[in-house]
């Protein structure tokens, strides 16, 4: 009898229990994001009812037919402004915790972040010549700072990969310090042209400070097909970013070859953090924190840690969304400042009374 | 039947060669024992096998023609104990040990029943049942060093290559789980390749020796033929005794050498 036959054959009971997302837990994140959105929806300088808004969204699902008892305007207050808004910051946090929770895993670093690897310095650079000798777009179908910001990080990205390839190097720590040279390298080019075009200066530092700003649903309708594809191949790979665990040489043992899991789940990371840079800025934070608070809270295994990364990334930025224009209304805070200023805190009392360690 | 061969094999690490012009046959259902000196290419040779090293010429797995298997089809046939096993940080032993089950799980799929069965088999036969929900990371040394045994016995892989595993155990534990492996191989009829620096454990584990040095196969052979006072001296520049033990095997015993640079024994009786 071979080994093959032996070990499948015992019978246990009642059976070791692997690390998968319980339906419980899966529920409670998405109530509390539904929670967070519909927060969101309602808060704003001109107040909607609950019962109105609940009912208007009803009423645009297949075969219900409600009236909400909304006026007209608070309809496109509801539509074409709020709701976009929301669904935006939804998306823009879910690919930015995504993106974090992948580079943490494929690079078994506690400190990635989504611009670990030069997408930010890229963005930021790209960004800041759009803004300082770009051409005026107005009368373009699309804007060209966020193709611009796009661009630039996945062109950062592509740009420290190469430069990581090319040493001979393929692994992981030769990979992140060549992000941390291509990032220095673009991030003086960038101050530098700034410096140069200081009546730009306000504009590009508002800019990389993080925004959310929509007009109608065109940036959502911008990021949606990134989104999707990214998430889509990140939750494909979850089990094997988990087996990346034990280190290149023993997952290729493992029959895993994971220079080129690596790359897929980079290349998919990098066009989260293009998508979500292009519409919203620089907004830090949040693929750092919203990660490592689910891995404090659920686990460390890539396969409850995805999912749940876009989930609690989506609730987070909504909630830090709301609380940048509302707080000093109807001045609106940078994001990224709320996402810092709420966040650490949390995060430093997640991590005091967790239980587990990371 | 041949489990492993190997023809004309070379290894260069950076530029720097470390396996020579290596031709070895392993028969399937052997207990290889992988001795030399630190550095003689042990490491390398069993990575060579596992198909994680470039090398020029030959291996053979089983009756596969060479370079015919992928990464996955290899991983089902030989699994790899490292010396060193990269211990991650939050994972349950159940989560570790399905790890082996990587190369039979479709890329975008999930575990099946039959392949938790199999993890739950190998957590019993290495006595880790009550152990299963615990993090990897939380073992001692001895409990660690089976759950990456149970990690390569969910491999179900019919060849075991084992890369000094008593690294780090006690007496006991390295006598204990050196039991386990024979145990193992009799039951699940496995070929078994241990490198082993320890000269006496070889001796009463192995029934076959390979004496690497310098990335050349020094000596090979039946226990008995491979570990003999002079072959020893010549090749770890020890002075030692080796004894017959009335209950089977060989006793390796470092001496104290007078008027000699001493320094080679006394590293191994420092061992």
């Amino acid at each position: 009898m071979t080994v093959t036959e032996r070990l499948g054959r015992a019978p246990v009971a009642p059976g070791p229990r692997p690390a998968r997302l319980r339906a419980g837990l899966l529920l409670a994140a998405c109530a509390c994001l539904a929670g967070a959105a519909l927060l969101a929806v309602l808060v704003g300088p001109v107040r909607l009812g609950t019962a109105g808004v609940l009912a208007e969204l009803a009423g645009r699902l297949p075969l219900v037919d409600v009236d909400s008892g909304l006026s007209e305007r608070d309809a496109a207050i509801l539509w074409q402004l709020r709701l976009p808004r929301v669904v935006l910051g939804g998306l823009v946090g879910a690919m930015l915790a995504l993106a974090g929770a992948a580079y943490q895993g494929v690079f078994r670093n506690p400190l990635a972040d989504p611009y670990l690897l030069g997408a930010a310095a890229g963005a930021g650079l790209a960004a800041t010549l759009a803004i300082a000798y770009g051409p005026d777009t107005s009368s373009w179908p699309v804007d060209l700072l966020p193709v611009a910001a796009f661009a630039g990080a996945v062109a950062g990205v592509v740009a420290a990969y190469a430069l990581g390839r090319s040493g001979g190097g393929r692994t992981a720590t030769t990979l992140i310090l060549s992000g941390v040279a291509v990032a220095s390298f673009l991030t003086a080019v960038q101050t530098y042209v700034q410096q140069r075009q200081d009546e730009t200066l306000r504009e590009v530092y508002g800019w990389i400070l993080g925004r959310l700003t929509t007009a109608g649903w065109s940036e959502v309708v911008l990021v949606v097909p990134y989104a999707l594809l990214s998430a889509a191949v990140i939750l494909l790979h979850r089990r094997l970013i988990d087996v990346l665990a034990v280190g290149d040489d023993e997952a290729s043992s493992l029959g895993v070859r994971a220079a080129r899991v690596r790359l897929v789940v980079v290349a998919a990371a990098t066009l989260a953090t293009a998508a979500a840079v292009a519409v919203s800025g620089l907004i830090g934070f949040v693929g750092i924190i919203v990660p490592h608070t689910v891995r404090l809270v659920a686990g460390s295994s890539y396969r409850l840690l995805v999912p749940l990364c876009l989930i609690a990334g989506a609730a987070f930025l909504i909630l830090a969304d709301l609380v940048a224009r509302t707080v000093m209304a109807p001045a609106e805070l940078p994001i990224g400042v709320v996402t810092a200023f709420f966040g650490a805190p949390f995060f430093a009392l997640v991590l005091r009374t967790s239980r587990r360690s990371l | 039947m041949t489990a492993i061969g190997l023809r004309g094999v070379s290894v260069a690490l950076d530029g720097r060669p470390v396996l020579h012009d290596l031709t070895l046959t392993i028969p399937s259902g052997a207990r290889l024992g992988l001795i030399g000196p630190n550095g003689a290419g042990k490491t390398t040779l069993l990575r060579t096998v596992a198909g994680l090293v470039r090398h020029q010429g030959e291996v053979r797995v089983g009756d596969t023609p060479p370079g015919a298997l992928s990464r996955r089809e290899l991983a089902r046939r030989i699994a790899l104990v490292p010396q060193h096993p990269v211990v991650p940080t939050g994972v349950t032993v159940t989560d570790y040990v399905l790890m082996g089950r990587t190369p039979y799980i479709p890329y975008f799929a999930t575990e099946s029943r039959r392949d938790l069965g199999i993890v739950a088999s190998a957590l019993d036969h290495l006595d880790l049942t009550a152990f299963a929900p615990r993090r990897v990371d939380s073992l001692s040394g001895g409990e660690r060093q089976r759950a990456v045994l149970a990690r390569a016995l969910a491999q179900q892989a019919p060849v075991l290559l084992l890369d000094e595993p008593t690294t780090g155990l006690d007496v006991g534990h390295q006598q204990q789980l050196l039991e386990l492996v024979d145990a193992l191989g009799d039951e699940l009829d496995l070929t078994v390749v241990s490198a082993m620096h320890d000269l006496t454990l070889a001796g009463q584990f192995a029934d076959q020796l390979v004496l690497l040095d310098g990335g050349r196969v020094a000596a090979s052979g039946p226990t008995r033929a491979v570990l003999t006072e002079r072959i020893i001296s010549q090749h770890y520049h020890a002075s030692v005794r080796v004894l017959e033990d009335p209950g089977g095997g060989i006793v390796v015993i470092p001496v104290r050498a007078a008027g000699r640079d001493a320094a080679p024994a006394g590293r191994q009786v420092a061992r």
